[in-house]
């Protein structure tokens, strides 16, 4: 018989303790099934974040490296200027990214450093039981907003992959959703793209994936598909943004 | 060794780092640490390393853990306000036993301060680097130098501990011009072996190099973390016997004793000529290792031979003193001369106080 699909060997042959309807798991995966296609299983190089994203790195066959919180690209920025032939993967949540790390992240992408950030982008901060973030919807419900996100006093949705296309420097900015078949084929293209800029020598690029966090919304996995697809797919449209 | 010439504290520091096999730097402009960046900003692509202007010494510090994890000898320089950013840093640099150079060139107080030379960050290097009550080495040279001299070591017992290690000089003795015998340059050293490095690639897959030892022997993290933090203790321990460095100056007859560190002990020593010039038996000990600090050593200054000590330093709420008195024989008694930093402490003032004591 012929074998038409096997477990990716990037990834460590047990399950992982992401949640019910998480994304996190496709995105690992797809990071895995990436580097297999690109031969490039000997360099690549992790980097494990703070949040349920840090997980990652307990999951894949490659050597991974922990970073404190939001300092990921800056971490990042000292690693891969020292072995520049390593494919780099940063891989934050939108809390990590875009809040505690808004200023690592932002300025990494203005110096153009050669590495991908991949940014997992769920609304809410996960790990730390479902709290508000700065990506957090208009209205939403979380335990630091429990009448509804107000904007008022909380400010709007950042979206983080347009600030960064808005900078000079980086050269491949793109938000790619999880909730869809379509979805992670275009995610895992994007990737792919991200991934060759980088072996290419060609500097910063930026991928946002949009999943779902059914526990924190407090959502079946059905309806949080759903909700993506009718809710948080309006306020942060997929595309390629730059590049 | 090279021949001696003059040159200013920062930069003839930063060169030793260069010669010590120093391939990165990162950092954040803040006086009087700036004489450093500026000076490693061109000399690093000079000699094929790295140099990052930072956005802040909170990504100065992660840039150098990160080029630790790539296996190169990474630094970065700061004063107290740039330290207090790194702290969170340092906690994590120790937790994942990950090496890294880190050069404070204090200035003086809380909060802003002042841009002159101080000494109160010893309390700050020497209890805790960041929450979780790990430390690191903690290198407090007199003299120009004597830190190019230190920071050879500095990049080594890092590595042979895989700790941070933080070298305290401060805004005066960074700023100030003097003759320096600069070190021998050797060559980088190949870390790609060891733990903390990730994507080398030889042997094995070094999965989640992380700051807390949650993996090891028990299934149960909390075993882990509990017996790697225990054995981190006992490396800490032996410090005590292996590593303690200080100097005594003018104390085999002494029946006074001036402590002191850094450009205290410099000035310190001056106030102690005088003091033998008009007969009065004082001598000085000053520690080189503020961490591990000379317990036994200061413990082991009998009360039959010494009379009274002074602690001198330029820290206002003292600090330096209550660790002296801590390790000091009870029943001799210490006083405490001490400016707030942004002043120098003086010799003749040194040695009025030590005499009022007499």
């Amino acid at each position: 018989m012929e074998k038409v699909y096997e477990r990716n060997k990037l990834l460590a042959n047990f399950n992982t303790s992401f949640c019910p309807g998480c994304m996190h798991g496709t995105a690992v995966k797809l990071i895995c099934e990436v580097a297999t296609e690109l031969g490039i299983e000997d360099s690549i190089v992790g980097v494990m974040p703070i949040g349920c994203s840090v997980q990652w790195g307990m999951f894949v066959n490659f050597d991974t490296f922990g970073v404190p919180h939001g300092r990921a690209a800056a971490t990042a920025t000292g690693y891969k200027r020292n072995r520049p032939d390593n494919v780099l993967v940063v891989y934050q949540g939108d809390g990590d990214c875009s809040s505690i790390g808004l200023c690592e992240t932002v300025h990494a992408a203005n110096r153009g450093e050669n590495f991908t950030v991949i940014m997992i982008n769920n609304q809410v901060y996960g790990m730390t039981g479902g709290q508000a973030a700065p990506t957090t919807l208009p209205g939403q419900k979380t335990t630091t907003s429990q009448a509804g996100k107000n904007i008022e006093e909380m400010g709007n949705p950042l979206n983080l992959a347009e600030m960064i296309a808005g900078l000079p420097t980086p050269k491949y900015v793109t938000r790619q959703t999880l909730h869809t078949p379509k979805g992670v084929l275009a995610a895992k293209k994007a990737i792919k793209k991200a991934f060759e800029i980088q072996i290419d020598g060609g500097g910063y690029s930026f991928v946002e994936l949009l999943s779902a966090c059914p526990t924190n919304w407090k959502m079946t996995p059905g309806n949080a598909v759903k909700y993506m697809n009718e809710v948080v797919t309006k306020q942060y449209p997929v595309g390629d943004l730059k590049g | 060794m090279s021949k001696k010439e003059v040159s200013k504290g920062n930069e003839a520091l930063m060169e030793a780092a260069v010669r010590a096999g120093c391939r990165f730097y990162a950092g954040y402009p803040i006086t009087p640490q700036t004489t450093a960046t500026e000076y490693l900003s061109w000399r690093m692509k000079e000699i094929g390393g790295q140099f990052v202007q930072a956005e802040s010494e909170l990504a100065a510090i992660n840039m150098v853990a990160g080029a630790s994890m790539s296996g190169t000898r990474s630094l970065t320089a700061t004063s107290g306000p740039g330290l207090s950013l790194m702290t969170e840093t340092l906690s994590v640099m120790c937790g994942g036993r990950i090496p890294g150079v880190i050069v404070n060139i204090q200035r003086y107080g809380a909060g802003i301060g002042g841009i002159q030379g101080g000494q109160s960050d010893f309390y700050m290097v020497t209890k805790t680097f960041g929450h979780g009550g790990l430390t690191g080495l903690v290198y407090a040279p007199v003299s120009t130098q004597e830190s190019v001299d230190l920071m050879v070591k500095a990049f080594d017992k890092s590595e042979e501990y895989r700790v941070p290690v933080v070298m305290l000089t401060d805004g005066s003795m960074g700023q100030m011009m003097e003759a320096v015998a600069l070190p021998d340059f050797i060559d980088p050293p190949d870390l790609s072996d060891q733990p903390y490095v990730a994507g080398t690639r030889n042997g094995r897959v070094k999965r989640a190099i992380f700051d807390t030892p949650w993996f090891g022997s028990s299934p149960n993290m909390a075993d882990n973390v509990e017996q790697a933090y225990i054995a981190y203790e006992e490396m800490v321990q032996k410090w005590d016997e292996t590593e303690v460095m200080y100097e005594e100056y003018m104390m085999d007859d002494a029946q006074y004793v001036i402590f002191a560190w850094g450009t205290s002990a410099r000035v310190a020593k001056t106030a102690v000529k005088t003091l033998r010039e008009e007969g009065k038996k004082v001598g000085l000990f000053r520690p080189i290792t503020l961490l591990p600090f000379p317990k036994s050593q200061i413990a082991a200054l009998s009360k039959n031979k010494i009379k009274a000590a002074l602690a001198v330093e330029m820290a206002v709420p003292a600090q330096f003193y209550y660790e002296v008195k801590l390790h000091l024989n009870n029943d001799i008694p210490l006083g405490s001369y001490k400016r707030s930093g942004g002043y120098m402490v003086l010799d003749e003032d040194i040695a009025d106080a030590m005499k009022k004591m007499m």
